[in-house]
């Protein structure tokens, strides 16, 4: 079984175009700036929204297909969702939300999920992690042929996420048909998915592994989704011209290209350094803020670029707002690549 | 700001008394000893049974055909929408006395759809029973339909879309999922037109009449024994003010326990 997605939505002022597959017991995370369209994609395979063209095939079944004159009904689809509200029925407990959706014995669905002590409560007794694993529950039973889940984490508060992801995680594991998550946290789409997609504006700007799409990004929002430095320029053989600076690469790259560096690999120094590392240039500390053990450092220069420090390495710089460092790359560091 | 205003607080006992006043004049006037007497006299019997008949049936059509209008109301949208909202919500505030007149003009012998009924299939509805239903119906059914509209307006789709990507269709769906959702509104809805129709006279007396054992309700009969008997007719009314009472505390409970 597998998932077929090409679909057009046209809306006044957005429209989305999207083609992907996914195949059974894949998970693809869509990950994508606010309004992207994200829920959208996912409300148009549903058949909640209104697609203006395309061809969506479910395992065999081809539930929407705009030449052929064919719109199945959502309930007619086999396309499972979990709400980024879950829409748990309040009125119904969380035994009878599952029942309700159950095709054969609730129980095991119940059981699996680790929902029988919760079986009688109501939606409305229940914590954010606890519902979400009640509509997965409830999502499963209905013994879909292809999963959606829309921002499945995005109601949890930090640190119940942390634990809930790695029970997704493994209960995604276990399911075998075809799922497709949105989500806007790289950790999510790290843990939960093994394939990427990214939505920007309506269009799918990469699709990749998370280690591709994370190494290479295509576009500011997967860079910053990836936490690297993200340049275009032009390649001229053994280098890169970025707004006017030269950088040295490691690959010959040639045409309009995409330079990728790692912050951790742009080390700060107070003169300029003597000796291997060819790109240096100056700059100006316009910002620092932590991350993790670590010091994220924007520097304002030639080229402005966020480096990674150790506190130590900070200390020994006596970096603070405003003051001047020098800013040093190995060639060897850049990831370079075709725009 | 938390001052007594005795101006205020004068008007407001003035305000209160004007509502209270009259009906404690009524509870009042009840002749408590004539009671049974008068309720088991078979004038009073049968106006009884003809308003408990005629106000039960009313209050079905409206369910009936006022769900599937509300629904239409509060989940589609069309053109002429909002015009045809207005249409169905004006027999609230219209006069009864109009009410009557129109309803002789669209079913009585002359009128646009009663000639046809009488001339194709010999039925005639003015001065039956049917009338009175009919009365009480119009005049019932923008409160049902109001109050259904707000309900099912006020419920969130997530729910149905919720259930349509589990595989349950629309009839279900809506069984299942809507109705228990909106149950509180249904009943508040259906408890006012029902008092609603247990009220109503001035339609029912212009397109039905006051025929005995047919058409003649409740305030019919208090109206006419005003003149007859008014200790009968102060019986009849605490029995309405009584289940008036009734429908208001059950709507109010109704809403608390949501």
């Amino acid at each position: 079984m597998s998932l077929s997605v090409d679909v057009a939505v046209r809306r006044p002022g957005f429209d989305l175009e999207a083609t992907f597959e996914v195949a059974s017991g894949q998970v693809v995370a869509v990950a994508g700036p606010n309004g992207a369209g994200k829920t959208t994609l996912l409300r148009a395979i549903t058949g909640l929204e209104r697609v203006e063209r395309g061809r969506v095939v479910v395992g065999d079944i081809t539930v929407f297909d705009s030449s052929a004159g064919i719109d199945l009904e959502t309930e007619r689809r086999g396309v499972g969702m979990v709400f980024q509200g879950y829409w748990l029925f309040p009125h119904m407990t969380v035994a009878e939300n599952v029942a309700f959706a159950a095709r054969g014995p609730a129980g095991r669905w119940i059981e699996g999920l680790g929902l029988g002590d919760l079986a009688d409560r109501y939606p409305s007794e229940l914590s954010g992690g606890e519902a979400q694993r009640a509509a997965l529950a409830r999502a499963l039973a209905a013994a879909p042929r292809a999963l959606l889940l829309d921002e499945p984490l995005a109601a949890l508060d930090v640190e119940t996420r942390r634990q809930v992801r790695s029970e997704l995680a493994r209960h995604l594991a276990a399911v075998d048909v075809p799922v497709v998550l949105v989500t806007h946290d790289p950790l999510d789409a790290a843990l939960l998915a093994d394939w990427m997609l990214i939505l920007e504006n309506g269009r799918v700007t990469h699709s990749g592994t998370l280690t591709e799409v994370t190494r290479r990004p295509r576009t500011p929002w997967a860079a910053r989704l990836a936490g690297v430095n993200l340049y275009r320029g032009e390649g001229i053989g053994k280098g890169i011209v970025i707004e006017g600076v030269m950088l040295a690469v490691p690959e010959p790259v040639d045409g309009p290209a995409l330079a990728a560096i790692a912050p951790s690999a742009v080390a700060l120094h107070e003169e300029r350094p003597a000796g291997s590392p060819r790109n240096v240039w100056r700059g100006e500390v316009v910002g620092i803020e932590p991350a993790g053990s670590r010091l994220r450092v924007s520097v304002r220069g030639d080229l402005d670029i966020v480096a990674e420090v150790t506190t130590e390495a900070a200390e020994t710089l006596r970096l603070r707002e405003s003051a001047e460092v020098w800013v040093a790359v190995k060639a060897s560091e850049i990831e370079t690549y075709p725009a | 700001m938390n001052r007594r205003s005795p101006l205020v607080w004068a008007v407001a006992w003035v305000g209160i008394s004007f509502l209270a006043l009259p009906l404690v004049a009524l509870v009042a006037r009840v002749p408590w000893a004539r009671l049974a007497e008068i309720l088991a006299s078979s004038a009073a019997r049968s106006a009884l049974w003809v308003s408990l008949q005629v106000s039960v049936t009313a209050l079905v059509v409206s369910v009936v055909l006022g769900t599937p209008l509300a629904w239409v109301f509060a989940r589609r949208d069309f053109r002429g929408r909002s015009l045809l909202r207005t249409l169905a919500l004006l027999p609230m505030v219209l006069p009864p006395v109009v009410a009557g007149v129109a309803l002789l003009l669209a079913f009585g012998r002359r009128g646009i759809l009663g000639q046809h009924l009488e001339a194709l299939a010999g039925v005639i509805i003015p001065f039956t029973r049917t009338a009175a239903v009919l009365a009480a119906g119009f005049v019932a059914m923008p409160f049902f339909v109001s109050s259904a509209e707000a309900g099912f307006a006020s419920l969130a789709r997530g729910y149905e879309e919720a259930a349509a990507t589990l595989g349950v269709g629309r009839w279900r769906r809506f069984r299942r999922v809507v109705l228990p959702m909106v149950a509180p509104n249904l009943a508040a809805g259906a408890a006012m037109a029902w008092a609603r129709a247990l009220g109503e006279f001035g339609a029912t007396i212009t397109f039905a009449g006051n025929v005995p054992g047919v058409t003649q309700t409740m305030p019919l009969a208090v109206y006419l024994q005003l003149e007859q008997d008014p200790e009968a007719a102060f019986v009849l009314a605490v029995v309405l003010l009584a289940i008036s009472v009734m429908v208001l505390a059950g709507a109010r409970a109704f809403g608390r326990s949501r």
